[in-house]
């Protein structure tokens, strides 16, 4: 399995993103805007003309001089200007922030989990862990490995199905994450990167299967995942009630839920086996998953 | 069966932001405890899980300091407590009182109970 190439020179006026039922239209002069955007979020699409059926966000971004200057690309939000921006690259970096936010905040009647997300055949995994543990490069190289992908940080979780939804943007890796799988696997040797808002640089990678917005999956593992110098990839069975303490822990909006949310989460740890993984080298851990799944 | 405050229970964090009220462990429990409506409960896979909806933390209970937890009705003190302990679990260590109340300050510390 290979990455796709990033999307082709293309030049749309207007791009709609659309992260399950939220959708967001960005109309800008800039194709390096649009590029950018079509990178990120692998569902976006060119517009073809009319709103999107739920457009939640209406977004601008204007190229109005030379980049480095202070106004180069000024950034609009229903018509009006929130922004200005010196490079596009910082510009694509706010729209990503305002996109992200927005989308969060109109998925809130799922139980959002920071967390990792695959699938294989009809069955999902979720790996919550807190930024910065390797969650991204624990999906990348599981998608390269054949599962398909659903998110590299954000598990939708649906109460009324107890399902997994995809949240399907470009999987993020931070510097780390990056060394770490450009020596383990077969990159592209320029992928897209950007300084996100919050100060951090990130190279941005498509995942090779993602999986289809509409088909949710059951959740049927649970990792915590832990990198660790020097340890073998060990997968140890964990307690429920301690997975779902976990997911509890690193869910975004469950104090919206609360109780109902608990409940969600514990139907979720019932459905599921769960595990935590402990390794170093993410090619190992990705034979065990593997095999863990396979088995 | 252990009983120190280290394992009993192990609180959770839920919000992204740790709450405010650090756990002060040498807090006294009331005399009668009794759960606080605010925290709920749910069984998972044989443990007893707590969610306290005020601090937003969760928190995964021990089988004795699940027994404890049981017992906090407001009609029960830490010697009796104790006792329906030693029925229950006939080998444990002494002492178990200072056990019990541990774990009550513990729960009370966590703003568990109803003070």
């Amino acid at each position: 399995m290979e990455w796709r190439p990033l999307p082709g020179p293309e030049r749309p006026d207007t791009v709609d993103v659309n992260l399950l039922s939220f959708s967001a239209r960005v109309t800008s002069n800039s194709p390096r805007i649009l590029r950018g955007l079509l990178s990120l979020y692998p569902t976006a699409t060119p517009a073809s003309g009319g709103m999107p059926s739920v457009s939640a966000l209406r977004l601008g971004i204007v190229k109005a001089g030379a980049e480095g200057r202070c106004d180069a690309y000024r950034l609009y939000r229903s018509g009006r200007q929130i922004d200005a921006c010196s490079t596009a690259l910082r510009a694509i970096a706010g729209l990503e922030y305002l996109i992200d936010t927005a989308a969060i905040v109109s998925l809130g009647r799922y139980v959002l989990v920071h967390a990792g997300a695959v699938a294989a055949g009809t069955g999902g995994i979720v790996l919550p862990a807190a930024s910065g543990a390797g969650k991204s490069t624990l999906v990348a190289a599981l998608c390269l490995s054949g599962f398909r992908y659903l998110s590299d940080e954000l598990a939708v979780l649906d109460g009324e199905t107890d399902t997994v939804h995809p949240f399907a943007k470009a999987i993020c890796l931070k510097s780390g994450g990056w060394r770490v799988m450009n020596a383990a696997f077969d990159l592209p040797a320029v992928p897209f990167a950007l300084t996100r808002c919050n100060g951090r640089s990130a190279r941005f990678l498509e995942a090779p299967a993602v999986s289809a917005p509409r088909h949710p999956v059951r959740v049927r593992y649970v990792l915590l995942p832990t990198r660790q110098a020097g340890r073998p990839a060990t997968l140890a069975p964990t307690s429920r009630a301690g997975a779902l303490a976990e997911l509890a822990r690193h869910s975004l909006n469950l104090p919206r839920h609360r109780h109902v949310g608990l409940e969600i989460l514990a139907r979720l740890v019932e459905g599921a086996a769960c595990y935590t993984l402990t390794y170093d080298d993410v090619r190992a851990a990705t034979a065990a998953v593997t095999a863990l799944v396979g088995s | 069966m252990g009983t120190s405050v280290e394992g009993i229970i192990a609180p959770r964090p839920v919000a992204a932001t740790p709450s405010a009220v650090e756990p002060n462990l040498a807090a006294a429990a009331p005399a009668l405890p009794l759960r606080a409506g605010h925290v709920v409960e749910r069984i998972v896979d044989g443990d007893l899980v707590l969610y306290d909806q005020n601090r937003q933390q969760v928190h995964v209970l021990n089988a004795t300091a699940a027994f404890v937890w049981q017992l906090c009705e407001g009609g029960h003190d830490a010697g009796e407590m104790a006792a329906a302990l030693a029925e229950h679990f006939p080998r444990s260590r002494e002492p178990i009182e200072s056990d019990v109340r541990e774990i009550l300050s513990d729960f009370s510390a966590r703003g568990l109970l109803t003070t």
